[in-house]
């Protein structure tokens, strides 16, 4: 099954990325928890992207696409032609040196890399494209 | 999280309780269900500041 979303980068967008996913995903049987935080860990990755790679700007536009290959397998791919920045590149400070720091954030990719299984970066067609893969047995 | 280490220094005890299923489970995953005083009721979270506070 394949689904796809397209949108401008506007954090006001975030809204309909979260119901798009909770919609394509609502007849394959994934658990509220799971999906919660599925939800999650695409919200903040589509809006590191908007915020990061394309300031904000409503008139770039950014693609999800969903895939479901087999039941319980689910691959989520954001398509665009900003600026890549690899989360697999980027070492997450450690937990404690954050509280000590009083640092407000930086939690985001330490999220979405415990919720996903495997995180991929790649180019199709001249365009970005970072693949989240989640199982759920 | 920016608030743990002042409450620290501070000798405020902060516990929290009622989180919904999700948000527990967000805690759990980044690790600061570790760092932090979680406790699923009202009364169990007084208790536990007031031992905390001793």
């Amino acid at each position: 099954m394949n689904y796809q979303y397209n949108i401008g980068c506007s954090l006001s967008n975030l809204k309909g990325i979260r119901e798009f996913v909770r919609n394509s995903l609502k007849d394959q049987h994934v658990p509220e928890i799971e999906m919660s935080a599925i939800v999650l860990a695409l919200d903040e990755m589509c809006s590191n992207l908007m915020i990061h790679a394309h300031h904000c700007n409503p008139d770039h536009m950014l693609e999800l696409h969903i895939h479901i290959p087999v039941q319980g397998k689910f691959i989520f791919e954001i398509v665009d032609n900003g600026s890549v920045f690899n989360i697999n590149e980027f070492h997450e400070p450690d937990l404690d040196n954050l509280v000590h720091q009083k640092r407000k954030g930086g939690l985001g990719i330490r999220l979405v890399k415990a919720i996903m299984d495997k995180v991929e970066y790649l180019k199709r067609d001249e365009k970005n494209v970072c693949r989240l893969t989640k199982i759920i047995k | 999280m920016s608030y743990i280490e002042e409450l620290k220094d501070k000798n405020i005890p902060m516990v929290l309780f009622g989180m919904k299923e999700k948000v527990a489970n967000t805690f759990s995953i980044l690790g600061l269900a570790e760092l932090l005083h979680i406790t699923t009721t009202k009364p169990e979270a007084k208790k536990l500041a007031d031992e905390l506070s001793v």
